[in-house]
């Protein structure tokens, strides 16, 4: 192998962690290298970290459908204010002389941007919408997106499960959904990351790619929220066309309207999946889109006036093959039931649900999306320059493991190919991880993650909010251009000198010799 | 003169050359298969010339074009978006600023007027996405990639832009003051993204210590990470030794405290200190204009003088620098021609950009703006796309940056170009 024990202890936590703590290296040592790894890739660690996150960060405890009701995004929350108070003169008074709508959602998605916690009846002119929101029951949806942020700064730099972090980081950004689209996707990114990435970060892919795929805010950043079965197709119950009224109301951008929408089929084979080049055509992503019209977001997961949501559950009760399951809605009337080729694989005239689960189980377990997703995980935690053979010997995990991660991750670990030196700090951190790691080694004192994230973002990593599809750019390059680096180099000097609100270095890190170790070409690397 | 100094210091620089060429290979793993093809196409560097400077304002939330340049007089409008027209004639305060008979300008764009009578500001009327989509997620995505229907396409047009440029240049080529990279960014080609160029400001004490990092960073054998290091140290040094922050503002350049505003003033300090801009890309937020767009404190009636204030500040600022520069604005789409229930206007289709440059055939309004009928909308309710956006973007980069493999740009697309320069 090459390495000593000590080197390989070394290499293994630069490889596989946010960053080394003398703590460590010393657990790792006094365990021994192969059981930390062992213990790191057990599914008894699972939920361990848990309960320090909940209790620092409340609002990761709530369900999704807990979240929807009481964080809803400023958009939803202006919408249902709006329905809630619509006889209410002075509401409308003050609406009409207070509320700049325009202004505000676009102060929001500043806000977002910067990370800033400011609830929107806190934020200038927004003042008097406090009241509403308080009767509304409604939190603060600026504060759900920063704790979605910092949870995952909290947990990279305190979690000892690091693996499960690091691996929690790459499936995430697999899958990307991104809180750019403030007003839909948003509020439903912490429960994405929690239960569709993190709940099975130790599991088999297929079932992380199932979660997804009937998650909300898969469904809507992708559209097929808004898919259905183009105007002639034959759908599985009879659909009926929303009234005329409606179609010339202002809520006519919300109607379902018939028409297939390619958006998520597409890259489902092409990002999640297959690969660009793992073997389908334009017609697979075709007929994938008719497998899954109808997949949608249950429309109860915003709070309506309780007699509107009875007659949507009603509406959706009288079809018969519609159903939902928890934030999932299968809308059979805009399913399309017509028979279909995927694959070279035929399915039936009869359609339904569970098509869409057959061709995602059989994308899966398809040999190109086993060559893809190896090639993609060896790249992240060895090298941009992945070893063929290692991609090759992890993709045969996968296959003979059903997608099994932490079997992949062992048929990594195991090989010698990892271990050649060659790959030592062979990549450059992302800023996320150059700056969970400055904090671990610096042995920092942590009581607000607000502006250790700001300075994330101007170093070039909005986390959470990469608006294209497929994720950041695993690459050196990527993480090199732009001015990032000099970002690094000016956060190093305010971290050694104790200048970050809410973060505090003991003083044998509050030197300059350690702001230029943090600040040198060493410390980008990993 | 410093500037001199700087900027001749740049120039000779051979790892810019390395960084270069090495972002540009590896940028072709990233980019789909018929970008990379097309990038390939282009190899023959432009010749060496005073650099120009381009400055792109994205108007997010899609500005409503009919308001911003209205039909004079015209019954259509009258009747279906009465609360929203001005009179030409009437009404002194709020008084649609004629232009050339047919066409007025929205009074509170009325510090642009100026540039539209001296020949330097053109309107394009009818530009728009050849795809149909009311989405401004997708229609911004769209516009910003260059790739209207696509949404797989990894890197922004812009970005392809600088890869496209192919010559030498500062880490200030191409800078967007915005808080995180704008789609048209995306992509490996070197850029900047910055809120407030203070943030690459240090001071003396603080640059020593740069001096050693960058001895570190000279010695790294990661050739993507020894360029970035230098780079950037380089960059904060460009900003003491140049003095960029110091550059004076003109006093008659009254800049709005918007991000527009205090993006334009930055970006003409970039250029006033000869850093080597050739890209800025600066954001106008929230012309989502649903409701009562035009009142007072309307969203519409706010964005438009800010938009107009900030330009008017940043050409007076520019002073005889103007000659290097061309501004250009794009929205992702326009609004309906109908005025709705509540005194705003909904999705559209086309909309209006404004191109001001000493070089630009302005005092024109270009592009085909039907008769106003039902049955000339799209849809039955929109003005409808008569210019490809990518015919008007370009046609800019064309004619101002010299980029004429366009193809790398706007993959899929060969219309023609427009005839808006001199």
């Amino acid at each position: 192998m090459g390495l000593s024990e000590n080197e390989a202890i070394d290499y293994a936590v630069s490889k596989l962690t946010f960053g080394a703590t003398p703590g460590l290296i010393e657990e790792i040592k006094s365990e021994g290298l192969e059981n930390w790894l062992g213990r790191q890739l057990s599914l008894a660690s699972k939920y361990s970290f848990k309960r320090e996150v909940e209790s620092r960060f409340p609002i990761t405890k709530l369900s999704l459908e807990e979240i929807a009701k009481t964080y809803p995004s400023p958009g939803i929350s202006l919408i249902l204010m709006g329905i809630k108070f619509r006889k209410d003169k002075k509401f409308k008074k003050e609406l009409e002389e207070k509320l700049l709508v325009n202004e505000m959602l676009a102060t929001i998605n500043a806000s977002v941007a910067n990370v800033d916690r400011r609830a929107i009846y806190e934020l200038e002119g927004g003042e008097f919408l406090l009241k509403y929101f308080e009767e509304l029951e409604f939190g603060n949806f600026m504060e759900l997106m920063y704790q979605l942020r910092a949870q995952k700064l909290y947990r990279a730099v305190h979690s000892p499960f690091q693996i499960q972090e690091t691996l929690a980081d790459f499936w995430f950004n697999h899958l990307n959904v991104s809180i750019t689209r403030v007003n839909d996707t948003a509020p439903y990114v912490l429960s994405y990351d929690q239960d569709v990435i993190r709940a099975n970060v130790l599991g088999h892919y297929d079932k992380m790619l199932k979660a997804s795929a009937h998650h909300p805010a898969m469904l809507i950043y992708f559209d097929n929220n808004h898919s259905n079965a183009d105007e002639n197709a034959r759908t599985l119950d009879r659909r009926k066309p929303p009234a005329k009224k409606l179609l010339e109301s202002e809520f006519r951008q919300f109607l379902q309207m018939p028409g297939i929408n390619e958006n998520y089929a597409r890259e489902l084979l092409e990002l999640h999946t297959l690969g660009v080049d793992g073997g389908y055509t334009q017609s697979d992503v075709e007929e994938l889109s008719r497998i899954l019209s109808g997949w949608k977001v249950n429309p109860l997961l915003i709070r309506f006036h309780w007699l509107l949501s009875f007659f949507i559950k009603q509406g959706i009760k009288k079809n018969k093959k519609s159903f939902l399951q928890g934030a999932f809605f299968f809308d059979s009337t805009h399913h399309d039931s017509g028979s279909k080729t995927f694959l070279g694989r035929q399915f039936s005239e009869k359609g339904g649900y569970e098509q869409g689960i057959e061709a995602i189980e059989t994308l899966a377990a398809h040999p190109s999306t086993a060559q893809f997703i190896s090639a993609k995980l060896v790249k992240r935690f060895v090298s941009d320059d992945a070893p063929k053979a290692l991609i090759d010997k992890v993709a045969k995990a996968y296959t003979s493991n059903a997608g099994h991660i932490p079997t992949m991750m062992r048929t990594m670990l195991e090989a010698e190919e990892f271990w050649d030196p060659r790959h030592a700090y062979a990549k450059v951190k992302t800023p996320f991880e150059y700056v969970a790691s400055a904090l671990r080694s610096s042995e920092a004192e942590i009581s607000s993650e607000q502006e250790a994230l700001q300075w994330i973002v101007r170093m070039g990593e909005p986390i959470y909010a990469y608006q294209v599809p497929m994720g950041f750019p695993d690459t050196k390059t990527y993480w090199t251009s732009g001015t990032g680096l000099i970002n690094r180099m000016k956060f190093a000097d305010a971290l050694t000198s104790n200048k970050i609100a809410g973060i505090q270095l003991p003083a044998k890190f509050s030197t300059s010799e350690w702001k230029r170790e943090l600040g040198s070409p060493r410390f980008q690397k990993q | 003169m410093c500037e001199e100094k700087g900027n001749k210091q740049w120039s000779r620089r051979s790892f810019i050359k390395t960084n270069g060429l090495s972002l540009f290979t590896t940028t072709l793993g990233g980019v789909p298969s018929f970008v990379a093809q097309a990038a390939i196409s282009i190899s023959r560097p432009a010749p060496f010339q005073r650099k120009k400077v381009l400055v792109c304002i994205f108007q997010r939330g899609a500005m409503d074009g009919i308001s911003a340049v209205q039909p004079i007089d015209n019954a259509f409008l009258r009747k279906h978006r009465p609360n929203l027209v001005f009179s030409a004639t009437r009404d002194a305060s709020r008084k649609l600023l004629d232009l050339d008979g047919a066409f007025g300008l929205h009074p509170e764009l009325a510090p642009l007027a100026p540039y539209y009578e001296n020949g330097t500001l053109a309107i394009l009327h009818g530009v728009g996405s050849p795809v149909a989509n009311r989405s401004h997620f997708d229609a911004q995505d769209f516009m910003e990639s260059g790739t209207p229907g696509i949404k797989g396409t990894e890197s922004g047009w812009l970005n392809r832009a600088v890869g496209a440029m192919g010559h030498d240049a500062t880490p200030f080529k191409a800078v967007s003051f915005t808080p995180t990279s704008p789609r048209s960014f995306y992509g490996e080609n070197a850029h900047i993204v910055v809120e407030n160029l203070s943030d690459l400001s240090f001071s003396t004490e603080e640059l020593k210590e740069l001096q050693k990092l960058k001895q570190l960073y000279q010695k790294e054998a990661m050739a993507d990470l020894a360029n970035a290091g230098i780079y950037n140290i380089e960059a904060a040094e460009m900003m003491a030794s140049l003095d960029v922050l110091n550059q004076p503002v003109n006093p008659n350049s009254i800049y709005p405290m918007s991000p527009l505003g205090m993006g334009l003033k930055q970006t003409a300090k970039l250029i006033k200190a000869n850093a080597g801009l050739e890209i800025a890309f600066v954001e106008s937020n929230g012309w989502d204009t649903h409701s009562r767009q035009n009142i007072d404190y309307g969203g519409f009636t706010l964005r438009a003088r800010d938009l107009a204030q900030s330009i008017d500040a940043f050409w007076k600022d520019l002073g005889t620098l103007q000659d290097d520069v061309v501004v250009m604005t794009m929205t992702e789409f326009g609004r309906t021609v109908l005025e709705n229930g509540s005194f705003g206007t909904d999705h559209g289709r086309a909309s209006c950009s404004f191109i001001l440059g000493n070089s630009v055939n302005g005092g024109k309004i270009y592009g085909n703006f039907p008769e106003l009928a039902f049955e000339n909308l799209e849809d039955n309710r929109d003005l409808p796309v008569t210019t490809d956006f990518r015919s008007y973007f370009a046609t800019v980069v064309s004619k101002h940056l010299n980029i004429d493999e366009t193809s790398v740009l706007f993959p899929d697309w060969n219309g023609e170009l427009l005839e808006l320069f001199r």
